[in-house]
């Protein structure tokens, strides 16, 4: 079997976690250019600055309810498990560049990461996490005597 | 863990997409588990075993 880095089961969860997670990109991506446009026309202040901020977190959200109702509702295990581990490589990757990033803004020395930078790190790194653990699996070593 | 899933699976003449599907996983599933990457949950292995019609002993071993 060759290696398929975007090899994805058919099962019905998947196929609503892809719609779910499309649909949430989308919306997250709307609300990152919405508000940033509305902001740099309107010039708003006050409470709904705070409002406008946490539109994108909302999607952030949506996104995490997604994630969690596929995990449950995944009948295979293994393939389960490869998700979480992807999800935990991301998510701790993030949180290191986060606070590499904070603390050289402490120090001085660094402008801020563009807004959504975050985002787009822990996605990347989840789908570089995926890919690799789907061609370890496939490899020719573990498909001896198929 | 060692398992003799890959030997069962011959005698029966199945190929890993042939028992995915009886156990309703994916293929890398099966491989997984044939090759010690990973070693499935208890409802998972008593339907390996029911399916080989045996025992979860008789499929997997902790011994080396």
């Amino acid at each position: 079997m060759t290696c398929n880095p975007f090899h994805r089961n058919n099962s019905p969860a998947i196929r609503r976690y892809t719609t779910g997670i499309a649909l949430t990109m989308g919306g997250y991506l709307l609300t990152v250019f919405g508000t940033a446009t509305f902001v740099n026309h309107h010039h708003p202040h006050g409470i709904t600055v705070y409002l406008l901020s946490a539109l994108p977190a909302f999607c952030i959200f949506a996104m995490l309810a997604v994630v969690v109702t596929y995990l449950r509702d995944e009948k295979d295990e293994y393939v389960r498990m490869l998700m979480v581990r992807s999800l935990l490589a991301a998510t701790f990757v993030v949180l290191a560049i986060g606070a590499y990033n904070d603390f050289l803004r402490s120090f001085g020395d660094l402008a801020p990461l563009p807004p959504f930078s975050q985002w787009v790190a822990f996605w990347f790194v989840f789908a570089i996490a995926q890919g690799i653990q789907h061609c370890n699996a496939a490899s020719p070593r573990n498909n001896e005597n198929e | 863990m060692n398992n003799r899933l890959r030997i069962l699976r011959a005698e029966r003449n199945w190929s890993q997409a042939d028992l995915a599907q009886k156990l309703e996983v994916s293929r890398q599933s099966v491989n997984a588990i044939e090759t010690g990457k990973y070693d499935p949950s208890l409802p998972l292995a008593f339907k390996l075993a029911r399916l080989f019609d045996t025992t979860i002993e008789a499929i997997f071993s902790d011994q080396p």
